[in-house]
Parts: C-alpha cells; structure tokens; sequence
C-alpha cells in the first residue's frame, strides 16, 4: 500500500475467525439474487439508451457503433484521492496528507465504482476523464470498508458527457485471457493483457468478508489500484492488489451485488461468518466424533457473539452442508460455476445480512437441521477494531497522562508490529481482540506521559492497559472520562492491569486540573478532550 | 578528549597490584548442551575456557556460565604445565557462582588460598586476574570501581543482584577469576556487554559469601524470592494517598507473588519503609557505603529460612513485620537452564513439553513478540492476572514428528493442552497418566482457546509409538 497504513490485518491461521475463503453463487437462486438481478438490468439498459443517443446530437450522419476500446474509454475514468491519517501516537494532530490515483467505474446512476481501500480517511476527491485534466470535485456518495467498495457521486452533469457504462460480467470465467485498464497521465487508455488463472474465495484490502476473486496475470506495471478488468467485453472486475505479475481481482458477481444493493433502500452490506474453525482431515477424529465415511464437514472451534449463527451454532458443532452444498474435511463445496470453493463465500455470495442460510450441523452425535441468519460484522465491532476510518483516536488528557482505545492503527505505529509492538498488547490483540465484552467494549490505554510536575515520577510509563479508574471499571473512553469526573477523596487513581510495569498510578485531581492549561500548551494539545 | 581518557586510563593501569596471586587457576571445560527444540538430543561437545581462584578448603571457585552444561572439567595452575580433573560441587545459576574440587591433593600444594574481602569503594583501585583467550599465564589488568549497584545477571535471566562496575578490562576468559584489592578478593569478574568495552561488572564479595554459605550443607538453595514488585513512590501524590507523613520515605507494594518471602506478610498497597531496619528511599533504593543499591539487597543477604523484618507503611501507621526468606520453585521455567535435560514425553509422534523460558527461546530472541502469543500470555502474564493458577505447569504440544498414524492431524503447533482422555492436565505428569488410564478406542486432545481438538487410534498409536522412537533417534521416551 502506497498510502500511509491505517490498519492491520490478522495474521493467516491454520482457524482464524472467517478466512478468505468460498463463496457459493447459489444455483438455487435465493430470493435475494433475483431482485439483485431485476435491480440491475432495467439500470444499465436505461442508461445504455442515453449514452447511444448523445452522439446523434451533434451530427446528422447515423453512427456508427463505437469500437469497444471507444466504449472502455468512456466507462474508466480516474479518481484521485487526497486523504489524511491520524497520528495515533499523538492522537490530537494529524500527518501529513497522501494523494492516491485510483481507477474508477462508471456505473448506471451515474455513479462511479471503485475497489480500494484507500477511500478511507479522506479529504478530497477529484475525478478526471479521458486521463486528462480538468478535476472535478466528487464526493463520496456510500463506501464500505468491509469489502472494500465505494460509490462516487459527481455533480456536475458535464462530467458525464459521453461516459457509459460497461456491462459487469454476471459471471466471472474461470480461466482465459483478461484485459487490465486503467488511464495513465498519458492520456492514453493503459490496457495491458493477462489471464485469468483461477478463482477463489478472497479478501480484500483490510477486509475480513469471503468475496468472490479473480487472480489474473498481467504484464501492467503497478496496479492494484481498482483497475477495470476485461473479458470479452464484459468487466469482470476490480483490481485490488498485486503481487509479482498478478493482480487480485474482486469478481463482477460481488460487484454487481454491492451495487443492486447500493440502489435499493437501506445498504445492507455483505454478511461474515465470524466463526473459527478446524478442518477435520484425521481419520481418527473423525471416527471419534462420529462422522461416518461419506461425510465431509468441518468442526467449529469458536463461533463469534455478533456474527452470524451466534444463537444457532455452538463451539465444536461440524458443519456438514451449507444450503444445500456439502463441506469437505477442509470446509471446500462444489460451487455450481467456479467449482471447489472454501464455504465461507456461502456468507456473501448472492445472500445478504438478514437472508438466512440453512445448515446441517452435527452436534453431539445429532445431525439436525439449523437455520442461521446472516448479520453484518463491521470493524468497530471487534474489541480491538482492526482498522479505523473517518475519525481518529479518541483520547483524553488527564494530568498529562494520555489515554486512548487501543486500536489497530494504534498497533501499526510500530511499523513492523506483530514484531515490535509491547508483548502484551500483541498478546491482547491475539486474546482478545476480536471478542466483544459487552461491559469492556474496549481495551483502554494509558498511552503515554506528557511530563508535567502535576505527574511527576509516572513520567516514563507508555503503553499500559488500564483496568479502573477511581475504583471504576473501564471498557471505554466514556467509562474512563465519567470515572475522572469522581475522583477519590481528592485523588485520581489509575490501577493498570496486573502483570505490567507498574500497577497504580495516583494523581492529585486539583493539580491535575490546574496543570491541563500548562500541558496543553507545553505540547501542543487542542483543548477539547 | 577521548585520547585524554585513553591516556589516564593508562595511567591507572601502569601501577599493578604488588601482591599478584599465584592461585589463580586456567579453568577448562568440554560441555554439551541439551536442545530444546528436540529436546532427547544433546548438542556436539564444544570446549571453553574461563578462570577460577582457590579459597580455604580446597576449592576452586569460579562462574557458573563457565561450567554449565560441563561434561569435563580441567584445571591447570599457571606454574604447572598439566592440568587437574575438578568435579563441580555447587552451582548456583541465579548467582552465577560454581565451586570446583579437585580430589588430587598435588593440586593445592604449595598454593595460598585467597581470602575473601568486602564491597571496595567506589573510586578505588582494583586488579583482575585471569586467563582472557586463555593462554599459559595469568592476565592481569586494573581499573577503578565505577560504581556499585544492583543490576541484572545475564546468566540465569531474571536475577539481579549486587554487582560491582570497573574499567579494568573484563574478557571472555577473565569470567570466574578474582578482582583484587589490597591482597583480597572483592569479586569474581563475570560480565560485560557488548558495545560497552570500556566496562565490565563482577560480583561482590557479599553475594559470593551468601552463595559459600548456601552451599556448606552440601546442597545449594539459591537466593530467597520476595515475591514483591514495587513501584518508586516519586509522586508526591501517591506518597499523600498513601497517608506518608513528611520524612518518611519508601516503595509501594504492587503484586505480592504466591510462595515469596512476602507472602502473607506484605499486602499491595503497603509502603516498604525501612528493610532490616534500614531505611529504603522513595525510588526503593538503600544506602550501601557510599552507594544506592535496591533494598532487594538486604533480601538477598538472607539464607532461605531466615527471618528478615520488613517496615510497612499500612493504615496510617508504622508496622514492622518479620518474613521468612523463601524461594519461589515455579520461578526455574522462567530462568535459563543449564545442567538440566529438558522434561519432555513423546507418544506416537507427539512431543509434549513443559512450557518454560528455554521453550520460549527456541522461537528466537524476540520470542515475547514473535512466539505464539498464548504461550506468551501464559509465561509472562497469566500469574499476575491469575495469581490463583500461579502453579499450574502448562504442557505445549511442541511438534508432531509425522507417521501415518499420526500424520493427519490438523493443528498448528505449538498448541496448549488443555486436556487429554477428560484429564485437566496440570503438569507434565498428568500426560503420561492420561494416556495411560485410557480404555477407549481414540485418545483425545483439547487445545486451549480456539485450537480446537485431536483424536488418535489408540491400537495405531501404541503400534506406532516404538517405530516412531526407532526412526526418529529417539531413545527414550520421556523425561519427567
């Protein structure tokens, strides 16, 4: 990523909580793919119509159909994007800003598509056609980090002069040659060739969501930056990262779902399993558990209390079939169209939040029948949200102690950070960090010491994990700021988790208060906080 | 400026001690280290040099880094030109001290033992004797003392101690021999750290008599464990929380650790005014001679078993209470070992192992970071969260060593064990018993957290179970 990191992902474990896996496009259509697909057409129809007849306005002669690198010229624009990160080591200033040049996809509305996580914190985006100058100022009409999409909206309507539309594959090939488009400053179409090598069950950016993923090669130098890719004059998705000569691709079938959802009332957004589980390839447990020769299924070693299924299924359930498509020991189905698929795109692939989705479960020797209801997982809703966009850390200042919610942002400050970061902060994020605890939604931290005489003696201490506050749990920056608002017999006292470098840290309400001024100016803090 | 200091250390170094002794000894040791990542194996044999000096007795004292792990043990007198055999009669890890015995009476003959001094000043003269690079005869240099403080010992990890700072030249070879001042020994040189040339530390004569004394009953018991972690009490404010009145001065008590010397005497939350009496300044320091050591001094010049008084601030008043010195046994896992072959049990191709520091190691040197991070939780954190689960050993499943029986196992080592057949384990112990109790068709495992669950053939295991031994070199089977 060329802009500055603003989250972590997990690392890759042999049970993380809803890898990237499969998606199953469901073959027995749900309810909920048809109204993606009526949405759709009716859109890209109409607006195929207007875009065919512009020409004929200026000039009597019938024209002549334009050549499809004419149609891919007007339906990729460029996006450019200036965001700004937090410094989440002094949380009250921001760094210096980034600008991102990413591909852009005219869709029907007109809006355009892009597949990045790089929408997050920003500040301006301007769009540009052709690769050419003028910007034009654009705002960001919906995104979801989770994906991650986003729709871009332009108002004015000379921007669209001549833009179309192209069609988004309703499926994705599973093999054969694929262009990559995206416009340089040049201001000439960069279209570069490759192949599709395989599809699979992916995630994207920063996401934890199962989506549908093309891996294609190319020869394009850089990318990854939500170029179009093209079969047979059809997009069939959006590039969303490379590494060495192959780009990621986020497949049409999850984009044109995004955007029928988008169009409808209410985004719903993509569903996550937020399970963990154990692939059950050893003979031995699998007689042991009862599992019979010809079943396949996967055993659940964690089922997540805001994900979906969290009131149907339990911990040590083995998930034999998802709607209707049996798993193998290593939780792979046969999806009707892109073959052997990892089951966790079952949750995203043509279903939606609140759709449910049948399973057939083994559990304590019954095989009984479930119905789980798909939910949305968003980032903030994991203890330690992993990344953290459009708002920055909230913190306080109390006596020049520092306080803040450890965050994966926070995380990342350490640059190399599943290496450098405080073992025990690496050790709450491992533990803890995706479970939520309703009573201690977050892991508040002392983060540093701004010296100050009003805390002499605490001055070196960084990086500890807070426990209570005048005799008051704290799970959250609220919590932390009602629990300073009482203090004890004319003492503010901190007791951190046991196991650190220190244990309890006292401050004299009265100086503290009377030192905020002081610090505030001393370090360059805003009042507020 | 530099070429100035270089000068004036020249300067010092150019008078040397005009009682040079003779009894100081080329220590020669061929050792063979255990391997904790196969943890039946012993590493190639690798041979070493250090130094040592005679005191009364008979008994050559030196490092305990120097003949850990020692499989033989030479000395040699700089007069003579053959070496003697010594056997090791004590160790002390957590002090970094060992005592050498030869059996052959020619070895001490005509050889003055040197005698024990005290803790020099600061600023005075001192000169180490030894064998740096080994060489045929004793190495001399000197130096000042720098200081005298409280500091880590590398050696065993965790231990800190008294230790004396000198410019004079400390190298590998010089660990083991004596520090001189004025015909006496005021330490044994041990350490230095790479990057800081021009310092080298060795141990003083207070811990070097503690660790004597330790040993006269023939079995060595090691320094007692507090059990306290303090914190300076430099804030103004917490000294008024804590009710301090104006002169007195101290170190609040953070954790109280199970099984320490301060176990059911000292209570979080108390100040630690004054330790044997002598007052303890607010950063938890004593005053020793002209210096500032830690009041964990005072601790340390106990024997476990002894009493040691311990002044607490508690409720508004003075109290002072008497602790016996203990020593935490479960504090081993989080030194380094030496001399100790690592507990282990192999079945059918799984390898169990106590989780310790030496464990943790086999990760890397940033294993706090870099090794799973349950296990970290567990070594470094879970007692004082947990302090009620303080002795329970957790048992990791190392590493599978990979047999058709056993070969379709899923899970990512290494993995905690949280139970085995039904048996909650709590120690290494229990796997073997948990195995061995089992009637069942299928052994089953139960990882900690959200590593799920393994089962294993029994009939298949304990086929397996000789075959696996066989052609893994393994030749035995456990080490409890």
């Amino acid at each position: 990523m060329r802009f500055p990191a603003t989250g972590i992902s997990r690392r890759a474990g042999g049970c993380c909580v809803a890898p990237p896996r499969p998606p199953a496009r469901c073959a027995e259509v749900n309810s909920a793919a048809l109204v993606v697909l009526s949405l759709i057409l009716p859109a890209l129809v109409l607006s195929a119509c207007a875009s065919a007849s512009r020409p004929a306005t200026g000039t009597r002669a019938v024209p002549a159909p334009p050549s499809f690198k004419d149609r891919l010229a007007a339906g990729i624009v460029t996006v450019r994007v200036t965001g700004q990160e937090w410094n989440w080591k002094t949380p009250w200033a921001k760094q210096g800003p980034w600008t991102r040049t990413m591909t852009g996809l005219v869709v029907p509305g007109p809006r355009i598509l892009v597949a990045s996580p790089g929408l997050g914190n920003h500040v301006l985006i301007e769009v540009q056609r052709d690769g050419r100058d003028p910007r034009t100022p654009a705002r960001l009409a919906l995104v979801d980090h989770e994906a991650p999409l986003g729709l871009i909206e332009v108002g004015d309507p000379a921007f669209w002069q001549g833009l179309a539309p192209l069609p988004l594959a309703e499926r994705a090939p599973t093999s054969g040659p694929a262009t990559v488009h995206r416009w340089p400053r040049s201001g000439q179409l960069d279209s570069a060739s490759g192949a599709v090598r395989l599809v699979r069950a992916g995630r994207h950016g920063l996401s934890r969501l199962s989506l549908l993923t093309l891996d294609v090669t190319t020869t394009m130098e850089g990318g990854g930056d939500s170029e179009v890719v093209v079969a047979g004059e059809e997009v069939i998705g959006l590039a969303t990262g490379k590494s060495g000569d192959q780009v990621a691709v986020m497949a049409s079938p999850a984009l044109r779902q995004f955007l029928a959802d988008a169009a409808g009332e209410g985004y719903r957004g993509f569903a996550r399993a937020g399970i963990g589980w154990q692939d059950l390839t050893n003979p031995d447990l699998r007689a042991a558990l009862g599992l019979t020769s010809a079943e396949g299924g996967i055993r659940l070693t964690r089922v997540l209390p805001h994900g979906s299924g969290a009131d149907v299924l339990k911990p040590g359930d083995v998930i034999l079939e998802i709607a209707g498509h049996a798993l193998d020991p290593t939780g792979q189905f046969d999806h009707p169209l892109y073959g052997r698929m990892s089951f966790p795109l079952l949750f995203t692939d043509g279903r939606q939040p609140g759709d449910a989705l049948p399973m057939k479960v083994l559990r304590d020797g019954q095989r009984l029948t479930v119905a789980v209801t798909l939910k949305r997982m968003l980032a903030q809703d994991d203890r330690i949200p992993p990344y953290v966009f459009e708002r920055g850390p909230d913190y306080a200042v109390v006596g020049g102690l520092v306080f803040q919610d450890l965050t994966g942002p926070y995380l990342s400050t350490w640059g190399d950070w599943s290496r450098r970061a405080p073992p025990r902060l690496l050790v709450a994020y491992d533990r803890e960090g995706q479970e939520p605890w309703p009573e201690r939604p977050r892991i508040i931290l002392l983060t540093s010491v701004l010296p100050d005489p009003a805390n002499l003696g605490y001055q070196d201490q960084r990086d500890l994990i807070v426990d209570k506050v005048n005799g008051k749990p704290v799970g959250s920056m609220d919590d932390l700021r009602q629990a300073f608002a009482e203090p004890q017999g004319g003492f503010h006292v901190v007791e951190l988790v046991p196991g650190q470098a220190m244990r309890r840290i006292v401050l004299d309400a009265a100086e503290a208060q009377a030192a905020a001024g002081r610090i505030r100016a001393a370090y360059g803090v805003p009042a507020g906080p | 400026m530099i070429l100035a200091a270089l000068a004036l250390a020249a300067a010092a170094a150019a008078a040397p001690d005009p009682q040079a002794p003779e009894s100081v000894v080329l220590v020669q040791v061929y050792r063979s280290r255990y391997d904790w990542s196969l943890p039946w194996r012993q590493e190639a044999v690798e041979g070493s040099l250090g130094s040592g000096f005679l005191i009364e007795g008979g008994r050559v004292v030196t490092n305990a880094h120097v003949v850990s792990d020692a499989r033989e043990v030479l000395v040699r007198r700089p007069d003579q030109a053959n070496p003697y055999v010594a056997t090791v009669e004590a160790v002390g890890n957590d002090c970094d001290l060992a005592v050498l015995r030869v059996s052959d009476p020619a070895f001490t003959r005509g050889l003055k033992p040197l005698p024990l001094g005290d803790v020099p000043r600061s600023g005075s003269r001192v000169q180490t004797y030894g064998f740096p690079l080994g060489g045929q005869d004793v190495s001399s240099t000197a130096g000042i003392v720098s200081r005298v403080e409280s500091r880590g010992y590398v050696h065993s990890g965790i231990d800190s101690h008294l230790v004396v700072q000198t410019d004079a030249a400390i190298n590998p070879g010089n660990s083991g021999g004596p520090v001189m001042q004025e015909g006496r020994v005021v330490g044994v040189a041990f350490q230095g750290y790479s990057g800081f040339d021009n310092m080298g530390f060795f141990i003083p004569v207070p811990v070097v008599r503690h660790f004597l004394a330790d040993i006269q009953d023939g079995q060595y018991d090691g320094f007692p464990d507090t059990g306290l972690q303090t914190t300076p009490l430099l804030s103004p404010s917490y000294r008024r929380e804590r009710g301090l009145p104006e002169g007195k001065s101290g170190a609040v008590v953070d954790l109280v650790a199970p099984d320490g010397t301060a176990d059911g005497v000292v209570k979080p939350g108390d100040v630690i005014v004054a330790v044997e009496g002598v007052p303890v300044a607010d950063d938890g320091t004593i005053r020793l001679g002209d210096a500032r050591v830690t009041c964990e001094h005072l601790f340390d010049l106990k024997q476990v078993g002894e009493t040691v008084s311990i002044t607490v601030w508690r409720d508004g008043r003075e109290q002072t209470l008497t602790a016996t010195s203990r020593r935490i046994a479960r504090l081993e896992s989080k030194r380094n070992r030496y001399g100790v072959a690592p507990r282990f049990v192999v079945y059918a191709g799984l390898v169990f192992m106590p989780l310790d520091t030496e464990l943790l190691k086999t990760f890397g040197r940033g294993w706090p970071q870099t090794a799973d991070r349950n296990l970290v939780w567990h070594h470094l954190f879970r007692e004082a969260e947990q302090p009620e689960t303080a002795d329970r050993e957790v048992v990791v499943l190392t590493r599978v060593l990979r047999h058709s029986a056993n070969a379709q196992m899923t899970f990512n080592a290494p993995v905690v064990v949280e139970r085995i057949n039904g048996v909650t384990l709590r120690g290494l112990a229990d796997v073997v018993s948990a195995l061995a109790g089992n009637k069942e068709q299928f052994h089953r495992l139960e990882f900690e957290g959200t590593a799920g669950i393994e089962a294993l053939d029994r009939a298949k295991a304990e086929a397996a179970h000789p075959q696996i031994l066989r052609q893994y070199a393994i030749p035995r089977d456990r080490n409890l």
